[in-house]
């Protein structure tokens, strides 16, 4: 079991997500904008984020740079989910990237990729 | 940036307010000159009407220009959804998205927070993005979550000082259709645009009013609009977007040749400049050829020419030349003559009136020939419309230095009767050229007479037109016989 972050303004779409990865046998945190999200973070000091670029009152740039600013989260993978385009160089400061509308098994094999195996 | 023209409302403070390009073709001609930046504007119709569509393509047009706009959604499709319907669009740049349109959810904010909580993320996201345009897609969600009316008045004149005092233009869309005059956002916003669709026949018509537009004159009733791979585009009724006289005049001084002397004999010369014509007559009495030889000879003198029909394309219209000798092709070929060619029964008129215009922009178009008035009386063009749809037609056309000949069916082939689809044209055409069929000794004829030239003399002589392969020609009177103008004429 991974302890997960989401961080979504469209609350439709992070239910969802919490359900589905709660089915999958994970703790799941949601906060719908970045302030919360970050305060979630050093609350709960999950295992992997999602996370959205686009965000009210701090967006996912401004998330990842206060994130960026706690050691503790320098390991932390942080999987992006955005409808936005992204450069490559903007793309490489995330552990994988989701770009909206992407299916359930592409969030889940992405996952996959970053969590650590399970015991 | 992106600034649009000065309306041509009246004047005082309208025109001290600036005005923000609407960023949807010949919307801003409708509201005289694009939204007044900061206002707030309620953008209301069913669903599938377009209001997502029209505020996506505001956003990335302003985007393009160097505006930052903020797209929030209350209770709709998820922005990924939005984003997949959005990319087949024209005006979609995916590079934008996140950068000069930022998407927000306002949903779980005005759910667990209420409408203080919406204000609250909504002023805020404003200055922190430097928001020149704030789209709140779904404001009856909004409406729902208020307490009461009066906070969702207080919701939205908050949101009008926010507009104003960040001169950020905000459009609200809606479902809510009220047509009650008293309903609460009707009296706190800066303005109102309708969207609808009408069935017409097996159809469907869009159309978009401004039933409201504080502060600045607007083109009143119901304007049509088309949604496709370009996105929105609105075509203003042509003849509300164009009122008044032509400004121009036919010149006495100039005559244009049909490319037939004996023609041009019949008509005092030729034509005059700017002047415009209708060829009236029965089913293949040769309208489109008289008609295409104006346009030829036109082009043999350097006039660029255009053929706008409704029947036969470009192909079919060289090998009609071919027929009767008239090579068309190197015309064509040389950028002298265009022809273009339509759907007549999916073709909106006003669509079809801004398509000419701008053809005759785009290539200098000295002659024009519309052949087939009749498209427009089909069922798309209410009759009470269509003289002064052809009249504002004929007049934009004379300002742009346009000659036109334009041909009128007539429904019968033989008799008396001469039944037009779209009656009181001709006396709004300068110049009535009919061609008939006449039956004599057992022969057709094709019967040609100048009913009416405007400042000008003509042969009042009824004369036959032949048409062989070896071209067309304008014949001596029919002499020893009467009443053939009847159809049903014979030897005196």
């Amino acid at each position: 079991m991974s302890r997960i972050l989401i961080v979504e303004d469209e609350d439709v779409m992070a239910d969802m997500l919490r359900d589905v990865l709660v089915a999958e046998g994970h703790e799941v945190f949601e906060a719908y904008n970045g302030e919360e999200g970050l305060r979630l973070l050093l609350e709960q000091r999950p295992d992997v984020v999602l996370l959205d670029l686009m965000l009210p009152i701090l967006d996912g740039p401004g998330f990842l740079a206060a994130m960026g600013e706690h050691a503790d989260f320098h390991h932390t993978p942080v999987i992006a989910m955005t409808s936005a385009g992204l450069t490559p160089h903007e793309r490489g400061r995330f552990a994988a990237f989701l770009p909206k509308p992407f299916k359930l098994d592409d969030l889940l094999r992405a996952l996959a990729r970053v969590l650590p195996p399970r015991q | 940036m992106g600034e649009a023209d000065e309306g041509t409302g009246a004047g005082g403070p309208a025109h001290d307010v600036p005005r923000i390009s609407s960023g949807t073709p010949h919307l801003d001609v409708i509201l005289s000159g694009g939204w007044l930046r900061g206002g707030t504007y309620i953008i209301r119709g069913p669903p599938g009407t377009g209001k997502t569509t029209l505020g996506n393509q505001f956003c990335f047009v302003e985007a393009e220009r160097g505006g930052h706009c903020v797209y929030v959604t209350t209770l709709a499709e998820t922005h990924g959804r939005m984003m997949l319907h959005l990319r087949s669009l024209a005006f979609f740049r995916p590079q934008q998205v996140g950068r000069g349109v930022f998407y927000l959810s306002g949903f779980s904010t005005l759910h667990e927070q209420g409408l203080e909580g919406l204000l609250h993320l909504l002023r805020q996201t404003v200055r922190q993005r430097h928001a020149t345009v704030l789209v709140i897609d779904g404001l009856a969600i909004v409406r729902e979550e208020a307490s009461a009316p009066m906070a969702f008045r207080k919701f939205l004149q908050a949101l009008a000082t926010v507009a104003s005092l960040t001169g950020c233009t905000v459009l609200l869309t809606t479902t809510d259709s009220s047509e009650h005059p008293a309903e609460v956002e009707y009296a706190m916003v800066d303005g109102i645009l309708a969207l609808s669709t009408e069935p017409r026949g097996l159809t469907t018509t869009r159309s978009l009013e401004v039933i409201k537009f504080r502060g600045s004159n607007n083109l009143s009733g119901k304007h049509t609009f088309q949604i496709d791979n370009n996105g929105l585009r609105v075509f203003p009724r042509w003849e509300a977007a164009h009122p008044g006289a032509a400004r121009a005049a036919p010149d006495p001084d100039t005559r244009l040749s049909l490319g037939l002397p004996r023609l041009d004999a019949m008509c005092g010369g030729g034509l005059l400049r700017l002047s415009t014509t209708l060829l009236l007559g029965s089913p293949g009495a040769g309208k489109t050829l008289l008609g295409l030889h104006f346009l030829a000879e036109g082009a043999r003198r350097g006039e660029p020419g255009l053929y706008f029909g409704f029947a036969e394309n470009g192909q079919a219209l060289l090998r009609k030349g071919r027929g009767i000798g008239l090579d068309l092709e190197p015309f064509v070929g040389g950028g002298l003559l265009r022809l273009e060619t339509r759907a007549p029964v999916e073709t909106l008129p006003d669509a079809l009136a801004q398509e000419l215009l701008e053809h005759v922009r785009r290539h200098g178009v000295r002659r024009l020939m519309i052949d087939g008035l009749e498209p427009l009386s089909r069922g798309t063009l209410d009759p009470e419309r269509a003289p002064r749809f052809v009249s504002a037609l004929f007049n934009v056309m004379r300002d742009e230095g346009v000659t036109v000949v334009a041909t009128q069916q007539s429904q019968a082939l033989f008799g008396p009767e001469l039944n037009v689809p779209l009656p009181g044209v001709e006396g709004l055409s300068d110049n009535v050229l009919l061609l008939r069929f006449l039956e004599l000794e057992g022969r057709t004829h094709r019967l040609l007479s100048v009913l009416k030239m405007r400042d000008s003399d003509s042969d009042p002589h009824l004369r036959e037109l032949v048409i062989t392969s070896e071209g067309m020609d304008v014949r001596e009177s029919v002499e020893g016989t009467a009443a053939l103008l009847t159809g049903r004429g014979g030897r005196k």
